[in-house]
C-alpha cells in the first residue's frame, strides 16, 4: 500500500527540504519527518517525504540472517537448533510490550 | 550497500525456499498468511514467488490497499468535484482509473474536468499557491505512511494562509481493519505479514493485541523478496513454537516506537472517525478526519451537497470478499471478463496493488493454483 | 466479452497497449479491411511493378517536445524509419505533416524541424513532402508530427512471426525503458531531476540491415519495441507467431536511472517505451554471434540474449523473475499510472 524507495540524502535545503538521490533519479522531498538528517545518510522516501532512515548495521544483520536461514536447508534435522532464524524481540523498547505473552 | 539489490539474490531466495519447505513439512498442515499490504501483494506477483513458497503455504491478500479500500460514494464524490468548475482535483496517479457511479477520474479529464496526478501532497499544495484563483482540491488516500505527508501540507497551507486548498479525506489506520478481519466470522488467518512502511510510522506497539488476544503472529516486512521469504520463515517458526509474537524482519527501516515526529504532525491535525470501507463496513475509529482546527479545509464540508449516498458494488463485483481474503478474484464472475485492467469495475483491478490487477497482470495461469485452494479452505 | 466500452476515447487508448488494439480491431479494420491491413505489422509490404514497397504512417504527441536524448523532431523521423527497418525495408523516403499550436515559438519549431533534419540525415532518408496546420491555442499540444514512411524490401528478405520455431533465441538490441523514463520524469506533477535519464531514440536501420546481411534466413522477425515497451512486443510476437517464450529477467539490462525511475513510481521497466530499441527472434546456431556483430555498433553496445522460443501455449510469455521465481508478461492494460501510495 505504501511504495517507499531507498534514497540518499545529498543536500539539505532551508525549509526542511533536501535533494535526494534515488538510484540516479533526483528529486526534492521534505526530511522534516526525521530529526537531524546528514547528507550522505540513506533515507525510504514515501510520496515526497523521508520517513524512515535507513540503518547499514541493521541491514547487514538481516542478510547474515538470511544466509544462516538459507543454510538451514542443507542441515539434517538433529543439528538445527537452536535456530538461529528465530525472530527476536521487536527491539529493546518493545521487548516487554511487542513481544508475545 | 544499497538497501534493494541485495534482497534479491536469487540463489539465495533458493536455499531460503527449501528452508521454508522443511518448516512447512514439519508443521505439518496449511498455514495461511495474510499479506495486509498491497505492496506486498505486488511483490509477490512480481517476483513470482508463489513458485518459492511451500504448496501448504496460501497467501491471502488483505485489505492494505488505499485506492480499493476507498467508498465507491466517495470516488464519485471526487468526480462531482473534479466537474465543479473552478476546482482542480489533485490526486495519486492510481486513484485515476477507479469508476465512481457515473465515471473515473480519467474519465472525468477526458471530458474537461481538471484532475491533476502528483507525486506528493507537497506538489498539489504548491498548485494552490499558483492558482490562487482557483481551488485545489487534494485528494487525500492512504494509510498511516501517507497520512504524515498530508497532515504536514495542511499545517503548511495553514501556517501560510492558504485559503484555496481543501482535502477530499478517506485516510484510514491499520490496526481497527485488522481487528474487524480477526473478528470476521467467514474469515480463517493464521498470521500476518505486517505492513512494512506503516509500520515505520507507527512501530510495532498497535499490533500487539493480534499477538496476545488473538494468537496470531505479525512479521512486518520489508518488500523485497528475500524479505518476504523471511518473514515467511519467521512466520512458520513462531507457529511450531507455539508463541505468536509481534516481530520485525524490515529492522532497518522499522523502529519499535516508530517515527516521532510524524506520529506528531499526524496526531495535531487528524482525529479518528468511523470510516466505511469497501468490502469491510464501517470499522469504528479507523479512518482520519480534520481535526476543529482545520475543518474549514474539508471538502466534505465546504461541498456537502455533492456527496452521494452509499453506494453497493457493481451487480456481482466481489471486491469486498477478495479484501476481506475471503474470495480470490478468480472466484469473482466479473473477473477477467466483464472487469479489466483496461476497464475495471471493481476496485481490486484498478490499482496495481489490488489483488485482482495483480492475478491480472502477473498471470493467471501461475497464480490460478494456489488461489483456487486459498478459496477452498477460507470457506471450509 | 470485454469490460465496458465508456463510449470514448480515453488516453489509454492511445497507450499502444490493448485498447489500441481493440481499437483497430473493432472500428478501424473492419471499415478499412484489405489483406494488407489485415496482416497488422508495423508496415505494410505491397507489390508494385516488381518492386516490394513498404509503407508505414506514425503521428507523434509528445509533451514535453524536448526532452532529454531527443525531441518531438527526431522521434518522429526515427519512430517511422524503425518501423520501416524491423520489417526487413530500407527506408527512403518520410512525408511530414505539422499541426502546430498557435502561440508556439518559431525558435521551438526551428529547433523542430532542425533536429529532424539531421535524423533524415543519419537514417538514410529524405524528406520529401510535407503539410502545415495550425490550431487555435488550446486545441493542440504545442505541436503534433505525422510522418509517413516508404521504403523497399530487397530481393531474398523474408521476415514474419510465422518464420519463428521452437529453439530460437530472443534477441534486444539495448537496455530498455529509457525513452518511456525520460518522458515520465519531466511529466508535469512528478518534477524528477533527469540527469542521466535521456531517450533512446535511435535510428534502428543499420543494425537491422548488418544482422540480415550477415545471417540471411536465420534472422526470422523483429520488432521495434515502443509504447507498451518490451513486454507488450514480446507478448504480441508470442501470439503472432503461435509459439511460447521463456525470458530471463536477469538477463535483460534496464539501466540505473530508469530503474531508479521506476521503482520511485511503482512501474515496471518492462513496460516502459523504447524508441530505439529491436526485438530480433534468430536461429540458436547464430544467436551469440548476432550479439557479438550487434555490440559492434554504438546503437547496440548492450545488445543481449533474453530468452528462448519454446513448444507451449501460443502466446505465453513466462519470465524467470530475478528471485528465481517465474511470471507470466501479458500485454500493457491502460496506462501506466504511478503507483504511489
Amino acid at each position: 500500500m505504501c511504495l517507499a524507495v531507498p534514497a540518499r540524502i545529498e543536500r539539505l535545503h532551508p525549509n526542511k527540504m533536501a535533494t535526494v538521490d534515488l538510484s540516479g533519479v533526483r528529486r526534492q522531498v521534505s526530511v522534516e519527518l526525521l530529526d537531524e538528517v546528514r547528507e550522505g545518510e540513506w533515507v525510504a522516501v514515501h510520496v515526497g517525504f523521508a520517513i524512515a532512515r535507513l540503518d547499514e548495521q541493521e541491514a547487514r544483520e538481516t542478510l547474515e540472517l538470511l544466509r544462516q536461514v538459507a543454510e538451514l536447508a542443507d542441515l539434517p534435522p538433529a543439528e538445527e537448533e537452536p535456530p538461529p532464524g528465530l525472530p527476536r524481540p521487536a527491539g529493546p523498547a518493545a521487548a516487554k510490550g511487542a513481544s508475545g505473552p | 550497500m544499497k538497501f534493494a539489490d541485495e534482497f534479491r539474490e536469487s540463489s539465495l531466495a533458493r536455499d531460503l525456499s527449501r528452508t521454508l519447505a522443511r518448516e512447512a513439512e514439519a508443521i505439518g498442515r496449511p498455514v495461511r498468511i495474510m499479506e495486509v499490504c498491497g505492496g506486498h501483494t505486488h511483490a509477490i506477483f512480481k517476483f513470482g514467488l508463489y513458485d518459492l513458497l511451500p504448496p501448504s503455504v496460501r497467501m491471502i491478500h488483505g485489505p492494505g490497499c488505499p485506492v480499493c479500500v476507498t467508498p465507491r460514494a466517495v470516488v464519485e464524490m471526487a468526480v462531482r468535484l473534479a466537474e465543479q468548475p473552478g476546482i482542480i482535483l489533485c490526486t495519486f496517479g492510481d486513484m485515476m482509473r477507479v469508476p465512481g457511479r457515473t465515471r473515473s477520474l480519467a474519465q472525468a479529464r477526458a471530458l474537461g474536468a481538471d484532475v491533476r496526478m502528483v507525486y506528493s501532497a507537497l506538489d498539489a499544495l504548491e498548485i494552490a499557491r499558483r492558482h490562487p484563483d482557483r481551488t485545489v482540491v487534494w485528494f487525500a488516500i492512504g494509510f498511516e505512511t501517507t497520512v504524515p505527508g498530508t497532515a504536514s501540507a495542511v499545517r503548511r497551507a495553514r501556517a501560510e494562509h492558504l485559503h484555496n486548498f481543501l482535502l477530499l479525506c478517506n485516510q484510514v489506520t491499520i490496526a481497527p481493519a485488522l481487528r474487524a478481519i480477526l473478528e470476521a466470522p467467514d474469515v480463517r488467518v493464521d498470521a500476518f505479514i505486517g505492513p512494512g512502511h506503516v509500520s515505520v510510522i507507527i512501530g510495532t506497539e498497535p499490533y500487539r493485541f493480534v499477538a496476545e488476544q488473538y494468537r496470531r503472529p505479525v512479521v512486518i516486512s520489508g518488500f523485497e523478496p528475500l524479505d518476504i521469504l523471511h518473514s515467511v520463515f519467521q512466520i512458520l517458526r513462531q507457529i511450531r513454537s507455539g508463541r505468536p509474537e509481534v516481530a520485525v524482519q524490515y529492522r532497518r527501516a522499522v523502529r519499535p516506537e516508530g517515527n516521532r515526529l510524524a506520529l506528531e504532525v499526524m496526531e495535531e491535525v487528524f482525529e479518528p472517525r468511523d470510516q466505511e470501507w469497501r468490502g469491510l463496513g464501517v470499522i469504528p475509529a479507523s479512518g482520519l478526519a480534520l481535526r476543529p482546527p482545520y475543518a474549514d479545509m474539508d471538502a466534505l464540508r465546504v461541498f456537502a451537497g455533492l456527496l452521494p449516498p452509499a453506494l453497493p458494488d457493481p451487480r456481482g463485483c466481489r471486491c469486498g470478499e477478495v479484501l476481506r481474503g475471503v474470495a480470490t478474484p478468480p472466484d469473482c464472475p466479473l473477473f477477467g471478463t466483464a472487469c479489466t485492467p483496461s476497464y475495471p469495475m471493481g476496485a481490486c483491478m484498478v490499482s496495481a496493488e489490488g489483488a485482482c490487477a495483480a492475478y491480472y497482470r502477473y498471470g493467471r495461469s501461475t497464480a490460478a493454483q494456489p488461489a483456487a485452494e486459498v478459496g477452498e479452505i477460507a470457506r471450509s | 466479452m470485454h469490460g465496458r466500452d465508456p463510449g470514448y476515447i480515453l488516453v489509454a487508448h492511445g497507450s499502444g497497449g490493448k485498447l489500441t488494439g481493440d481499437l483497430f480491431r473493432d472500428l478501424f479494420l473492419p471499415a478499412f479491411r484489405n489483406p494488407y491491413l489485415e496482416q497488422a505489422g508495423d508496415q505494410a509490404v505491397v507489390p508494385l511493378d516488381g518492386v516490394r514497397l513498404a509503407v508505414t504512417t506514425d503521428s507523434f504527441v509528445v509533451s514535453p517536445l524536448f526532452f532529454p536524448g531527443g525531441d518531438i523532431g527526431r522521434l518522429a523521423v526515427y519512430g517511422t524509419v524503425n518501423d520501416l527497418a524491423v520489417g526487413g525495408a530500407v527506408p527512403a523516403y518520410l512525408t511530414a505533416g505539422f499541426i502546430i499550436e498557435e502561440g508556439l515559438s518559431t525558435e521551438d519549431l526551428r529547433r523542430v524541424v532542425q533536429s529532424m533534419s539531421e535524423a533524415a540525415a543519419r537514417a538514410g532518408v529524405s524528406i520529401i513532402a510535407g503539410d502545415t496546420k495550425v490550431v487555435e491555442r488550446g486545441k493542440g499540444d504545442g505541436l503534433f508530427i505525422n510522418t509517413t514512411g516508404v521504403g523497399w524490401v530487397p530481393p531474398g528478405v523474408e521476415l514474419g512471426p510465422a518464420r519463428i520455431r521452437p529453439g530460437d533465441r530472443l534477441l534486444v538490441s539495448g537496455p530498455v525503458g529509457d525513452h518511456g523514463a525520460a518522458v515520465m520524469a519531466r511529466r508535469a506533477g512528478l518534477d524528477f531531476e533527469v540527469e542521466g535519464l535521456v531517450s533512446d531514440t535511435a535510428p534502428l536501420a543499420g543494425l537491422v540491415q548488418a544482422l540480415l546481411a550477415a545471417f540471411p534466413g536465420a534472422v526470422r522477425c523483429m520488432r521495434d519495441a515502443t509504447r507498451g515497451g518490451l513486454a507488450t512486443v514480446l507478448v504480441e510476437l508470442a501470439t503472432a507467431s503461435g509459439k511460447a517464450f521463456r525470458v530471463d529477467e536477469a538477463a535483460i539490462a534496464v539501466r540505473e536511472p530508469v530503474r531508479g525511475l521506476c521503482e520511485v513510481l511503482g512501474i515496471d521497466p518492462l513496460y516502459a517505451a523504447c524508441e530505439g530499441r529491436m526485438v530480433a527472434v534468430v536461429a540458436a546456431d547464430v544467436a551469440e554471434a548476432a550479439v557479438e556483430l550487434l555490440r559492434t555498433y554504438p546503437d547496440g553496445q548492450q545488445a543481449m540474449l533474453i530468452g528462448t522460443v519454446a513448444e507451449g501455449p501460443p502466446g505465453e510469455v513466462l519470465m524467470r523473475t530475478v528471485a528465481g521465481g517465474s511470471r507470466r508478461l501479458e500485454l500493457l492494460e491502460g496506462e501506466q499510472l504511478p503507483r504511489i501510495c
